[in-house]
This record gives C-alpha cells, sequence and structure tokens, in this order.
C-alpha cells in the first residue's frame, strides 16, 4: 500500500513521515494497478547558480575599523519571496448546475456567490479535484439501470458511459448543490435538492487523501461520514470516506485536528460502510454547515471550496493539472474495486506468505 | 383537505368510543369488545384509504400485523421489546387463547396484566406460556379507576426502560390529579416517576407521558419524585397509579393509551429522553413575534467585502443578539407546562472552561445523568462547547442524534426570512430540523446508519418531531449572557 509521493509534498512533515510508516516508504504507485501519473512537468534547465565576484585584494593588511563597521552593519534581509498567485481553472459560476437537473421547473441552484467559509482549507491534501455530479455524470449504463435516472416520476437526462470517463475527470467544476435529490432543502428553489458538493479525485482510485478542513473536532457519526466540528463555529461534513479512517477515531469518540491534517480516503464506501458498484462514484460528498438567521442548516459551499481550491492550488500548480489516463475503475469482473483497507489485507497476507516461505 | 377532515372524525370517533367504554363497570366484556371492535374496523383510519373522495377498505394488518393477535415485530433493531397500548381491537388479541406467530415468539419481553381487586381480573396472561402481547395504533385506553384502582404489569423478564402515555378525562375530574408510575424490582420500588397535571395543562394533546429509565435508577432524581434506594436498574414489573391532588384517590378514570417496554437497549430511546415539553411550537411562534430583536444583530466578527485575488465576496459574519429576557420567559413556561422542578440556568462543563457559552442550551434531559443538569451528562452523551456555539451529541434508537446551537451567523444574500418557522425535513444522511429561537440558531439532526435510508425512522421527520418536543431550554449563567 501506497500514496502517490507527490501527494506528501503538501502533507505536514509530521503526517507525512506517519503515513510512510503506515503505509511503507514505497509511495509512488500502487503496484501493477498504479493510479495514472500526472503529465510531467518541464524541468527547468539547470543554471548555474550566481558566483559572486571574489573581491579584489586591494590591500593585504587587514582594515580593523572597516571590519568593525561590517560586523556591526545589519545584513540585508533577503527579498521576500513573491506571494504565490492564486491557481487559474476553469469552473462554472455558482448555481449553475447541469443542465435540467436542478428540478423539473427549477434550473438554477444558489446563484449566492458569497464565500461562506473564506478560511477554509481545501478538503483534499492535493489537486487536481474536479467538483462537479456524480449522479449526473457518467457512472453506468442505462442498460443496467434503466430507471435509476427517475425520481419523483421525471426521468433526469444521464449520460451512458462508466465511471471513468475523462470528463468525469477535468475542469471545468460544476456546481450541484441543489441538485435534484429527494432530500429536503429549503435553500433550493423546489425545496429539495442535494446539501452539498461533490468533488472527484484526480483519478478514478482511492489515492486522494481528505484532509480537515479546519481546525477542530472530529467525530464519526455514521458508517458513511465523519463530521468535523470546527472551532470556527462551522461544520464541515464528510461523506463517502474509505474505513479504517486515517485518523484513530473510535465511534463516540473526538479526535482534535488542525487544519489540514488527513481524515481518510476519498472512496466510494456508501451507508451500509462497504464499497458499492454502480451506487456511487469515488467522491467526496461534502457539506458546510452553518448559521443565518433563520437557523442552522448546510449552506452551498461551492463559492468557499472554488476559493479555497484556487489558493490550494496556488502552492503546486503542477498537482492541479489533469491526468492523461484516469485509471479504469470499470468494474469489468462485476467485483468491487478495491478499497484501502482491502489493499492493506492483500498486502499483509503476501507480506505473511513471504515470511512464511523464508 | 378531505382526507384532513376525515382524520378528524375517526379520531372524534374513536375518542367517543373510548370514552364510552371507559364508564362500564367491568371493561372486558367479549360481547362488548366484539361490538366495538366492528365500530372500530368502520372507522380505523389505518383500515381505509381515501382515494378519489370514496373510502376504500384496506388490510393493513397484512402489512403491519402479520398476526391478528396484534403483535407488531420489532425489524428496525430498535430498543422497544414490545408494546402494549389497550386498544380494544387489539385487546381481542391479547385475550387468552390467542397465539402470535411462532416467528416472533421470543423477540417480545411479554407482559402480564394484574390488576386491583375491585376490576375484574379478565385480562390475566398476556402473555403466558409463549403467548405475548402488544399493541398497533394509539387508540382507546385503560381506565383507572380510582385510587385503589392500580394496574399491575409483570414482565416476563426484567425490562430497562418502560413509558407509558395517559390521558386524563377532565370532564369527570376538572381538578388536578397527580399520574404516577413505579418500577419494581426484587420486591422493592427501583424508581418512581409522577407527574401533576391539570386542565390548565395545555399543549394541545391532552395527555402525559412518564417514563422510567432503569439506567438512570440509582441515580437520585432531581426533577421527579424518588423514593428509597434503589437496588436495581431492572423492574420485574411496574404499577401505575392515580391520585388527585391531594393524594386522595380520584374517582375519575385515566387513560392509558400507549406503554412500551425495553429490556435490551443501548441507545436512548426517544421516547426516554425525557418527558414532553410541547413548547417548542410556541417559542417559535413568539421567536416570530420578535423578529425586530432577533434581527438586531450584534458584532460583526468578519465584514463582508471582496478579498485581495478573491473571485467571490466573502460574506459577513456577524454575532447574532439573543433575547435573553424572551427565552428565560419561555424556559420557565416550558417547566410550569410540564410540572418539572428544574433550574432555569446551566453551566456545563465542556472542553474549554475558558469559553463559557453564551447560547441557551436546546437539550433533551437524558442528556444529563439523572436527568438533572448540575449531575453532568450521562454516558455516551457529548458536549463541544465555545463561547458562541456548543454541538451535543446524544446516542439514540435511530441513530446519533446532533443538537447545534449557535449564535453565529453568516445571513444569506437571497434567502427569504423565516424566522420562528420550523424547517424539518429528510437529509441526505438523516431527518433535520432548523429554526431560530430568540435570536440563537439551532439545528437537530439524525445520522442513519442502514444501508437504505428512504423509508427508515432515522430519516422520517414525524420521528425526529418526537425528539423535537422533548428539548428544554436553559439558559447560560448571567454572566455568560453577552
Amino acid at each position: 500500500m501506497n500514496l502517490p509521493a507527490r501527494l506528501l509534498v503538501a502533507m505536514p512533515s509530521a503526517t507525512a513521515l506517519s503515513m510512510l510508516a503506515l503505509y511503507g516508504a514505497d509511495m509512488a504507485g500502487f503496484g501493477a494497478d498504479a493510479p495514472p501519473s500526472p503529465p510531467p512537468v518541464e524541468e527547468a534547465d539547470p543554471v548555474e547558480p550566481d558566483t559572486p565576484e571574489e573581491p579584489e585584494a586591494e590591500d593585504a593588511e587587514p582594515d580593523a575599523e572597516a571590519e568593525a563597521e561590517v560586523e556591526d552593519a545589519e545584513p540585508e534581509a533577503p527579498p521576500p519571496p513573491p506571494e504565490p498567485a492564486p491557481l487559474d481553472f476553469d469552473h462554472d459560476a455558482p448555481g449553475e448546475l447541469i443542465a435540467e437537473t436542478a428540478h423539473i421547473q427549477v434550473s438554477e441552484g444558489v446563484t449566492d456567490e458569497t464565500i461562506i467559509a473564506p478560511d477554509m482549507r481545501f478538503p483534499f491534501l492535493t489537486g487536481p479535484a474536479y467538483a462537479n455530479s456524480q449522479l449526473f455524470k457518467p457512472l453506468w449504463s442505462w442498460e443496467f439501470y434503466p430507471s435509476s435516472g427517475t425520481i419523483d416520476g421525471v426521468q433526469y437526462p444521464r449520460p451512458q458511459g462508466w465511471e471513468y470517463s475523462q470528463e468525469n475527470y477535468s475542469y471545468p467544476w460544476i456546481d450541484n448543490f441543489c441538485e435534484i435529490r429527494t432530500h429536503d432543502n429549503s435553500r433550493c428553489g423546489a425545496g429539495i435538492g442535494h446539501e452539498g458538493q461533490d468533488i472527484r479525485p484526480g483519478a478514478c482510485w482511492h489515492n486522494q487523501v481528505a484532509v480537515a478542513a479546519a481546525s477542530g473536532q472530529l467525530r464519526t457519526l455514521s458508517n458513511f461520514s465523519v463530521d468535523l466540528f470546527g472551532d470556527d463555529g462551522m461544520v464541515y461534513r464528510y461523506f463517502h470516506l474509505d474505513r479504517p479512517l486515517l485518523v484513530d477515531l473510535e465511534p463516540g469518540e473526538w479526535v482534535e485536528v488542525e487544519a489540514g491534517d488527513p481524515i481518510g480516503f476519498v472512496s466510494n464506501v456508501n451507508r451500509s460502510g462497504t464499497p458499492i458498484v454502480r451506487d456511487t462514484s469515488i467522491h467526496l460528498h461534502f457539506e458546510i454547515w452553518e448559521g443565518d438567521l433563520n437557523g442552522h442548516d448546510p449552506r452551498a459551499p461551492y463559492s468557499s471550496l472554488v476559493e479555497a481550491y484556487r489558493w490550494l492550488g496556488a502552492e503546486d500548480p503542477a498537482n492541479h493539472q489533469p491526468f492523461e489516463d484516469v485509471g479504469d475503475c470499470s468494474y469489468p469482473d462485476g467485483g468491487l474495486t478495491p478499497t484501502r483497507a482491502q489493499v492493506i489485507a492483500a498486502l499483509d497476507a503476501a507480506e505473511a506468505a513471504e515470511e512464511d516461505s523464508e | 383537505m378531505a382526507k384532513a377532515t376525515l382524520g378528524i372524525a375517526v379520531l372524534a370517533s374513536l375518542a367517543t368510543t373510548a370514552a364510552a367504554v371507559c364508564q362500564v363497570p367491568t371493561r372486558i366484556d367479549p360481547e362488548q369488545l366484539r361490538a366495538a371492535q366492528e365500530r372500530l374496523q368502520q372507522v380505523d383510519p389505518t383500515r381505509f384509504q381515501l382515494q378519489d373522495g370514496q373510502l376504500q377498505q384496506v388490510q393493513p394488518d397484512a402489512q403491519q400485523f402479520p398476526d391478528p393477535g396484534g403483535y407488531e415485530a420489532r425489524t428496525d433493531n430498535g430498543p422497544w421489546l414490545g408494546w402494549v397500548n389497550f386498544s380494544l381491537d387489539r385487546e381481542l388479541g391479547l385475550l387468552p387463547g390467542t397465539r402470535i406467530a411462532s416467528r416472533l415468539v421470543g423477540t417480545a419481553g411479554g407482559v402480564r396484566f394484574g390488576f386491583s381487586e375491585d376490576i375484574a381480573p379478565a385480562l390475566v396472561a398476556c402473555p403466558d406460556g409463549g403467548r405475548q402481547c402488544a399493541g398497533g395504533a394509539p387508540s382507546g385506553g385503560y381506565a383507572l379507576r380510582d385510587g385503589d384502582g392500580v394496574l399491575r404489569l409483570d414482565f416476563a423478564r426484567p425490562v430497562f426502560a418502560v413509558t407509558v402515555a395517559a390521558a386524563p378525562d377532565w370532564t369527570q375530574s376538572p381538578r388536578a390529579e397527580v399520574f404516577q408510575i413505579e418500577g419494581w424490582s426484587n420486591g422493592d420500588i427501583a424508581l418512581q416517576q409522577q407527574v401533576a397535571v391539570s386542565p390548565e395543562y395545555v399543549t394541545g394533546e391532552n395527555w402525559v407521558q412518564l417514563t422510567l429509565n432503569g439506567q438512570q435508577a440509582q441515580r437520585q432524581s432531581a426533577t421527579t419524585a424518588a423514593t428509597g434506594a434503589t437496588t436495581s436498574t431492572e423492574f420485574d414489573y411496574v404499577i401505575i397509579r392515580a391520585f388527585n391532588a391531594n393524594g386522595a384517590p380520584i374517582n375519575a378514570p385515566i387513560l392509558i393509551d400507549d406503554l412500551r417496554f425495553a429490556d435490551n437497549y443501548g441507545r436512548t430511546p426517544f421516547e426516554a429522553l425525557g418527558p414532553r415539553t410541547g413548547g417548542l411550537r410556541d417559542m417559535l411562534t413568539e421567536t416570530a413575534r420578535l423578529r425586530p430583536n432577533v434581527r438586531d444583530t450584534g458584532d460583526v466578527i468578519r465584514p463582508a467585502g471582496r478579498r485581495d485575488d478573491s473571485l467571490f465576496p466573502v460574506g459577513q459574519r456577524v454575532r447574532m443578539a439573543i433575547d435573553y429576557p424572551a427565552a428565560e420567559q419561555a424556559a420557565l413556561r416550558q417547566r410550569t407546562r410540564v410540572g418539572a422542578r428544574l433550574g432555569l440556568i446551566a453551566r456545563l462543563a465542556g472542553e474549554r472552561q475558558s469559553n463559557r457559552m453564551s447560547v441557551p442550551l436546546l437539550v433533551p434531559l437524558a442528556a444529563f445523568n439523572d436527568e438533572d443538569p448540575d449531575a453532568g451528562l450521562a454516558d455516551g452523551v457529548a458536549l463541544m462547547e465555545r463561547e458562541d456555539f456548543y454541538h451535543l451529541i446524544l446516542p439514540t434508537e435511530l441513530g446519533e442524534a446532533v443538537i447545534t446551537g449557535t449564535r453565529l451567523a453568516t445571513p444569506s444574500q437571497h434567502g427569504r426570512s423565516r424566522i420562528g418557522q420550523l424547517e424539518i425535513g429528510r437529509g441526505y444522511a438523516g431527518a433535520r430540523a432548523s429554526f431560530n429561537l430568540y435570536g440563537a440558531s439551532y439545528s437537530v439532526r439524525l445520522s442513519c446508519e442502514g444501508s437504505d435510508i428512504d423509508d427508515e425512522p432515522c430519516n422520517d421527520p414525524e420521528a425526529l418531531e418526537t425528539l423535537l418536543d422533548r428539548l428544554f431550554l436553559f439558559m447560560p449563567p448571567e454572566e455568560d449572557r453577552r
């Protein structure tokens, strides 16, 4: 078991070390079924470092006075590094949903562009990430589920295809708060709709690490959800994270986390606590709960996520480019795509077998 | 509208039936039962549905009660083993000789009825020797007819929790009454709960509920009249009594609508979360009336505007002003309404003592040890509190419930005002409710664990309302009200 090495770049050093210890030093890929790598970043030609010119020795005798002046002089501070520019990536406007997926009579989501959580850390360890829809993007064939796109008697468009379709793993981002669902959501024009934002990882694989969007207290509330009760008063909810989590979090316990701390792998674990083929894709359903004068409920997170992603990308834009190959999660044998836990178990078994042979 | 009218008519008819039966001295008469059942068969709303304006008879028993004995199995791993509602049609199923399906044997704790001598003990063995009992839709009732008319329910095996609902008949007893339930264990009273009710007790529903929670039986109750030392957390039987306000026997009946019992719950059933307050709706109405105060926001803790290089404007975040006097008056009314001797102020031991929470705490009494805020949080209950918000998590039979109260708000630019309205519905992971009370915003939500939550009780707004109706308002100490 391993993590793409690039994931460690932006990881806090202590966390990276602990994850290295947990998963072993080989974190460059998933072996034979390794996830795709990002396109190689062209390395700049090596540049010879500037060599300061040797001052000419005009006088062999040391100038004590001048030497003292030099000692007393404040060393000139190096110029501050330039502020990183935020990532420029393609994203649709807040509230602009995939056509005809809001509701039969409502075409928009929440068009209020207000950033609810301006100080939020993007909930993925690194890019790329693709906020879009997991329900109205290619996921499975109508041949298998001809009626699954029908909600309240209305059949909504769902393109045929598979989860590993390249269009699922590419920009632009698309808001899907208020996308048609049977859940009540008074913030949506139809009174029902999706309560969060679906975010896919860079590839169709369990390789993306979800991190704490803020400092606070972490708690699991069900098989497929983790709640982060932020010190900022907001509640950040994570769904579909693989089990076990990356944090030692037993049901009924709190764990204190700092913003950016790894929580778990983005997965397709559903309510049963197991990955489900053709039920949901590998993605993070992310919610932000915040109060207003009316109450306390899920708010449209899209603007906050766009802003957080821009600044995450400012650190390392290369990590936000789409992969050339998003992997294959087509479940050719109808089985489950392996989760992190399953891979660990397989590796443990292989290791044990190797020890036995020795 | 037609359906609602029908429902009202049906309820009225059922109430009439129950009241009439309660006046007969010998309650269980086979002929009367048959006649009453025939009538109930015609008006029981569960047996009909309205289609195109016409009543159509349906066969709910085939779905709800697989056995004509009237026992409904719990298939959702809920904590209640069974329940008895004393409705007439169901009592036929409780009579000796009626058997439930063999597959249900052993899934219910069972209960045996006993009565005082002046009531004919016609119903004596339910169940015994493999017969078990429970009821269905709440209707009808059993009458405690006087002070000696105690009702005793023996359980086939000890139970941890018993909850019983009763409705006094004020037409015959206009005075205050005391309704009481005792849990007995090894021949001693393990726990006793009682509540004084009067015609002024108005919650929109003329009934009260008492719950014995055996897991709390060894602690001194601050809200109820506990008697003697407790020796066990399980009850072999319970005794239900009714008195007048002076402790003398009463002559008017109290109808027992529903009784449930459990012996294996690890989670707190909603009915055991504490008494119903019936006050949330009233508080919402008042909050709507006080809307100007709610809008009078306090400090701006993050100004609105566009930050450097940000694509979108940052929302203004404010600390909402809380109408403490109005909230305190509402809390007082809650206590008066349910006859609870509860303090108004809760100073809970949070994780950061320096951050003294300023938001009124909305919480069921079961969150505390022995329903006493001063006794600390009950096992399994977690609290995160800061100066401006709190999150309280408690286990329930329908998954963990999260109650959040906050005075931090990022107002929406386009949202319509619904101050004082209860937003309740099905959510992505469970039923949830959102509302504002006196300036503080709250959410109450459940976390489903099942694989398909669409039809699960944890995603049922009506189920969530049973929790909402058990939330008490506690004020922060004076020095923390900012």
